[in-house]
């Protein structure tokens, strides 16, 4: 059955058209009739008219500020279809930027950090340095103190370059030794410092190597002689009288 | 959009809703839905007021369609006639305008088109509300149409007129 124009303009689906309540078949067959009939687009536009004159007429005020506080969500058509080009470069630009300046941040950050490092540890060598030339220091005032007594090495015959002297203060109870001449040492032997008192066996003190010029020594209340001896790397309990270097008288 | 078809839309929201509040969440609920659906709006199909006063109707009709929304407000039908009585009262547009588009619309035609365009209702909700069979529901929507198209037509008709006369005393004085 063929329909025409008249048909849907008598029928009041236009009607229904506009104000959307038309059933799918009825919808169907009105878009249709517009496809085939373009001047009915007039009539829609007719009743779209007359429709919003008359919502016009029962106008009611409405609040003014009603949208002011609604968060409008951003997906109209064209925040869809045309992305803002500027802002994105812009977000990459500052992102790479960013990204550089952290990264030089970061690589200076670490190498202030190593220097610190470096810092602290030349700080602590140079007090530790320091202690010792300080130590040192008081070590060689020492040696021209006039309340310390020169000893000189009595070194036996298979020693007898060897050279070392003994600083001896009986009051502050303090032996310091000075190399100046030392017989060569294997790896697995040291020098260790013996007290020789009558009646007793020697007693060990001290164990060192021969690279030192001046040193403290340990002093033993009551010796009659201090005695030198190559002994194993790490000294023994008793000496070993075959390498018996010398020998300082009190 | 909102500043131009605001008023018309929440006319249209009042009558169907009838409750100020609930009027307000509507209105708002139905211009965040243009603006989220804008995209959709196809002007080669309706015009922009037809559009939003579709999804505002409906929107409307789906609060009202809540069960809640019906068990709070239980006035009966004899109230509508009271809220269309006051809404008019609160009309913005002038009487002179208003009487001039409904010239000739007879109360039984006028009472369809406000149930069917301003109070949502259905033709058969219509039909049954009014007690009229649904054939005459929908002949009286379309004759009722018709009206306010002429009414329309001859007061865009007037106002031509009016402006050829404005124009020729124009010209008139003009060349005196």
């Amino acid at each position: 059955m063929s329909i025409n124009i008249n048909d849907i303009r008598n029928s009041g689906l236009l009607e229904l058209y506009v104000l959307g309540n038309l059933s799918p078949n009825d919808l169907a067959l009105v878009e249709a009739s517009l496809k085939k009939f373009p001047e009915l687009k007039s009539d829609i536009q007719d009743i779209e008219k007359a429709f919003q004159a008359y919502a016009n007429m029962h106008a009611i005020e409405a609040p003014k500020n009603l949208l002011d506080n609604v968060a409008l969500p951003k997906n109209t058509k064209e925040a869809k279809t045309k992305p803002n080009t500027g802002l994105k470069v812009l977000t990459f630009a500052s992102l790479l930027i960013g990204g550089i300046l952290s990264y030089m941040y970061y690589t200076q950050a670490n190498e202030a950090e190593q220097k610190i490092i470096d810092c602290e540890e030349d700080q602590e060598t140079l007090e530790t340095t320091n202690r010792e030339l300080i130590a040192q220091n008081e070590l060689y005032k020492k040696l021209f103190d006039p309340d310390f007594s020169t000893i000189n090495v009595e070194a036996t015959p298979g020693y007898a370059s060897t050279q070392i002297t003994l600083k001896n203060n009986a009051q502050q109870k303090e032996n310091i030794l000075i190399f100046e001449n030392l017989p060569d040492l294997a790896q697995d032997q040291s020098f260790q410092l013996w007290s020789l008192k009558a009646d007793t066996d020697p007693i060990p003190l001290d164990v060192f190597q021969n690279d030192l010029d001046v040193l403290e020594v340990a002093f033993e209340e009551g010796t009659s002689a201090y005695a030198i001896t190559i002994e194993p790397k790490g000294g023994s309990q008793s000496p070993t009288l075959d390498r018996l270097i010398g020998v300082f008288n009190i | 959009m909102y500043k131009k078809y605001g008023n018309a839309i929440f006319g249209i929201i009042s009558r169907i809703v009838r409750d100020d509040h609930s009027s307000e969440e509507v209105l708002q609920n139905t211009f965040l839905k243009v603006w989220k659906s804008i995209s959709d709006y196809d002007e080669n199909k309706s015009s922009l007021f037809t559009w939003i006063a579709v999804i505002a109707r409906n929107t409307a009709l789906d609060l009202v369609r809540l069960k809640k929304f019906q068990n709070l407000k239980k006035t009966d039908s004899l109230d509508i006639t009271v809220y269309n009585d006051s809404a008019r009262a609160e009309n913005i547009s002038s009487t002179l305008e208003y009487d001039s588009l409904i010239k000739g619309l007879e109360p039984k035609y006028k009472v369809v088109i406000d149930k069917i365009y301003l109070e949502g209702y259905s033709q058969s909700q219509a039909a049954e509300l009014l007690e009229i069979p649904l054939g005459t529901v929908k002949t009286r929507l379309k004759y009722a149409v018709n009206i306010l198209r002429e009414n329309l037509g001859s007061e865009k008709s007037t106002l031509f007129g009016m402006f050829v006369l404005i124009m020729l005393t124009i010209i008139f004085f003009l060349c005196q």
